[in-house]
């Protein structure tokens, strides 16, 4: 369960987010620029909101009020990023135990390595670097590399977009499957009204407003244009 | 044969290296983090001695060193003499070697995309991690590129070091200087000698960081 409720400073407007989440599939829809992925850089603490507060099961992450703010490492959040991020210098092996190798404080609570491996199915590729890795590879991979620690929130940054439409398709419902399994929040965040109607079981629109963008819980299939 | 050119040169250039490299590494990295005015006049400072005259550097050392100079006095104080020692060879030398270090370093520095970081953070890695594991080894490439060059330049100063550490023969006198004193009185043999161990050197320095480059670095 993730309860949030912050205003965050960009640099030409000022963003208020309103959002509550249980365990399912929350989908950030609005137009590139609005601030979207700027959500989910303030959940995995990489940004700080102006005020405000996130809650994530019973855990502060941040607030305001009480001068709470984690770091990034303390938060437990998995943030999948628009270009994956991985590693380039190790290989898809190396890329995955990073977490539990490098994270003395979490990584007793590590899945094994063989069962996510098996999970994404990405077996066969432990041995290759990431430039040897297709788009949708790298998208398992890099999944991988941030379930291995059991995130209690699961953040992702435009997962399908830069994919082509089969492997898509074969994301999407694994995207949903993968949640069911681990039974925890996943927010994601696109552009693209469709995805966000066929992955999210909620999706949160952005409003466009010049001064002020304000993300609220829509149901999905009620949408209404903005 | 006088093999005393040798052992000095190698001798400055390792010091000289050494020192620059840590110069260099700390002036990057303060650089990239840090957002002050005159920044840019602080960096062209570090760089001109690429594009300057090796002699322009030597007589600047010089009025700073000298026994009359604003450091040469205080240093004179101490009983230290710096000007026409081999001290004085490594400053040359790491005056013309500073930039290449910075630059190379700073450029690696550079290139190491924030994301990557930033993953390893969400990760649960602390910034000394990060540090060991994604920055260091990703730039690492570019470190070792400037110390080979910054290492091949200073072993060819001449400028510079002739003017602030004189040319004396088993002291100060490197291998550029003791080819041109060499060729200067006639000997073309032993400055022949000197330059052909020179060539194969720099040669050699250049050649194999262009081979590691390519070899080495695999996920490039």
């Amino acid at each position: 369960m993730l309860a949030m409720k912050f205003t965050l400073k960009l640099e030409y407007f000022t963003l208020a987010a309103d959002i509550s989440v249980g365990n399912e599939i929350i989908a950030l829809l609005g137009p590139s620029g609005c601030g979207k992925t700027s959500i989910l850089r303030s959940i995995a603490g990489l940004m700080t909101p102006a005020d405000g507060f996130i809650r994530l099961n019973e855990r502060t992450l941040y607030s305001s009020l009480d001068s709470i703010d984690l770091k990034p490492r303390e938060r437990n959040v998995g943030l999948v990023f628009q270009d994956y991020a991985l590693f380039p210098h190790m290989t898809v092996e190396q890329n995955v135990r990073y977490g539990p190798e490098n994270c003395p404080s979490l990584a007793g609570r590590a899945v094994e390595t063989e069962e996510i491996f098996q999970m994404l199915k990405i077996v066969h590729l432990k041995h290759r670097y990431p430039k040897q890795l297709s788009g949708g590879e790298k998208q398992r991979v890099a999944l991988a590399r941030t379930l291995i620690m059991r995130p209690e929130l699961l953040l992702l940054d435009e997962p399908l977009s830069a994919l082509d439409t089969d492997t898509r398709i074969e994301l999407q419902s694994e995207l949903k499957e993968l949640q069911q399994h681990w039974d925890i929040p996943f927010i994601l965040v696109t552009h693209d009204r469709e995805e966000a109607a066929r992955l999210g079981d909620v999706s949160a629109r952005v409003r466009v407003d010049r001064r002020l963008h304000e993300f609220k819980h829509i149901k999905a299939g009620a949408s209404r244009t903005v | 044969m006088d093999m005393s050119p040798i052992w000095l040169s190698i001798k400055v250039s390792l010091v000289a290296v050494s020192i620059v490299f840590v110069i260099g590494t700390l002036l990057a990295v303060l650089m990239l983090r840090l957002d002050f005015r005159g920044k840019s006049v602080v960096e062209s400072l570090i760089l001109v001695p690429l594009v300057l005259p090796p002699s322009v550097a030597g007589f600047l050392l010089l009025v700073l060193l000298g026994k009359y100079g604003p450091v040469g006095k205080v240093l004179d104080m101490m009983g230290i003499q710096v000007i026409f020692s081999w001290y004085a060879a490594v400053i040359a030398s790491a005056v013309v070697a500073l930039p290449l270090i910075y630059q190379s370093v700073k450029a690696a520095l550079e290139q190491v995309q924030p994301e990557l970081e930033q993953a390893a953070r969400t990760l649960g890695a602390s910034e000394a991690t990060v540090l060991r594991t994604v920055t260091l080894p990703l730039a690492w490439p570019g470190f070792v590129a400037g110390t080979v060059l910054a290492f091949a330049r200073s072993l060819g100063e001449f400028g510079a070091t002739l003017m602030i550490s004189g040319n004396i023969p088993g002291e100060t006198q490197t291998i550029p200087l003791a080819i041109y004193t060499a060729s200067q009185s006639g000997d073309l043999k032993y400055s022949g000698i000197l330059v052909a161990i020179l060539l194969v050197a720099s040669f050699s320095m250049v050649f194999s960081l262009n081979l590691w480059k390519r070899r080495s670095v695999l996920w490039l």
